[in-house]
């Protein structure tokens, strides 16, 4: 078929479909956004969800983020780099443990990324763990770093289980018990957490450390 | 049958068969009978197999989408003087009212059922001040409210 655009016909035709086209994402919004968040918000969720979607990862904790943002009462600003900030650390828990991770493991790892691990400690993990699930190793690491365990011990503690074929049980036994140890001199256990690029010069991660 | 004369072929013919169905089949002509006889048998393979195909198709939709439960137990509980206390977390969309919990001897409780999985969540007391889990590790968080995290073993 041919669509003389010259004709009031023709115009009529591209008219309707720009309107589809500009209605398709509405379309597609998830209805959990567009109840719960201004419209404005909505839309710039929805994008970098779909930003996510195209790059094959998880968006529903996307979804979430946006979700506990507004439950916080955060402004569309706060929301929007928070998401912004997820979505990151997502691609590169992607980049690192590959196509064949799976959501679960994508957020243990994002969570660890944030509280300072380096990428390349997936990737460590991934081949020390081949056929096993990562969420709770990568999730032991994240709660060690973030209480403030110094980073050299918390990865060097998470490694070895790794390489001995530990248990999930045997993860969070760990876990609670670094924990709960009184932190040593120098090492503070109010770590804050780790800013999204760390600073140029900024000390190297656990990864670093073999 | 004798021809008549005066009457046209084809109506000779139609009285023809008329007649032959009124004296009904000759015995010994089964034909009608195994006709029907192989109508049925090829109407119940029909049914054999649409029933077959049936039952391979279900059972390869169960094998695709049938995942085992990994779900576990998790139950949080509080203590705080509070007039109602919910939890709100990554399992229930950030919902302040998805998941009450409920007094009992002092202590606020609730049980949910989750599959393997790191979970951010707190408890909102009196619907105004975000609470931390002091039984979880705590967990950073963009919004400046305390914030616990749970991890669901496989």
């Amino acid at each position: 078929m041919r669509i003389d655009l010259r004709a009031p016909i023709g115009r009529l035709w591209w008219a309707g479909l720009l309107s589809l086209g500009s209605a398709l994402p509405l379309v597609a919004q998830d209805p959990r956004l567009a109840a719960r968040l201004p419209s404005g918000t909505a839309i710039e969720v929805q994008r970098l969800i779909d930003l996510a979607e195209r790059d094959n990862l998880p968006t529903d904790p996307l979804v979430q983020k946006a979700l506990e943002g507004e439950s916080k009462g955060a402004d569309s600003a706060r929301i929007i780099h928070a998401i912004e900030g997820l979505l990151g650390r997502l691609r590169a828990a992607r980049s690192e443990l590959g196509p064949e991770a799976t959501e679960a493991e994508l957020v243990a790892a994002a969570a660890a990324l944030r509280a300072g691990a380096l990428p390349t400690a997936l990737d460590t993990l991934r081949s020390l763990r081949r056929d096993k699930p990562l969420v709770v190793p990568l999730s032991v690491l994240a709660d060690l770093l973030t209480v403030g365990v110094p980073a050299e011990e918390a990865w060097r503690s998470v490694r070895e289980m790794a390489s001995t074929g530990a248990t999930d049980a045997q993860f969070l036994a760990l876990r609670d018990r670094l924990a709960s140890a009184p932190p040593k001199a120098g090492a503070s256990n109010l770590r804050p957490p780790a800013p999204e690029r760390p600073p140029a010069g900024s000390p190297p991660g656990p990864a670093e450390r073999p | 049958m004798p021809d008549t004369p005066g009457q046209p072929a084809s109506d000779q013919l139609l009285e023809g068969v008329i007649e032959a169905l009124r004296d009904g089949v000759p015995p010994g002509n089964r034909g009608p009978e195994r006709a029907l006889a192989t109508l049925a048998a090829a109407r119940r393979r029909g049914v054999q197999v649409l029933a077959a195909a049936a039952v391979l198709i279900l059972a390869l939709g169960v094998a695709t989408l049938w995942r085992p439960d990994r779900s576990r137990s998790v139950r949080f509980s509080l203590n705080a003087s509070a007039s109602r206390v919910t939890l709100v977390g990554d399992f229930n969309d950030w919902n302040r009212a998805a998941d009450p919990l409920r007094r009992h001897d002092g202590e606020w409780s609730v049980t949910l059922r989750l599959p393997p999985g790191r979970y951010r969540y707190a408890f909102l007391v009196d619907g105004r001040r975000w609470m931390a889990d002091q039984r979880s590790p705590a967990t950073e968080d963009e919004f400046d409210t305390p914030t616990s995290v749970i991890t669901v073993a496989n």
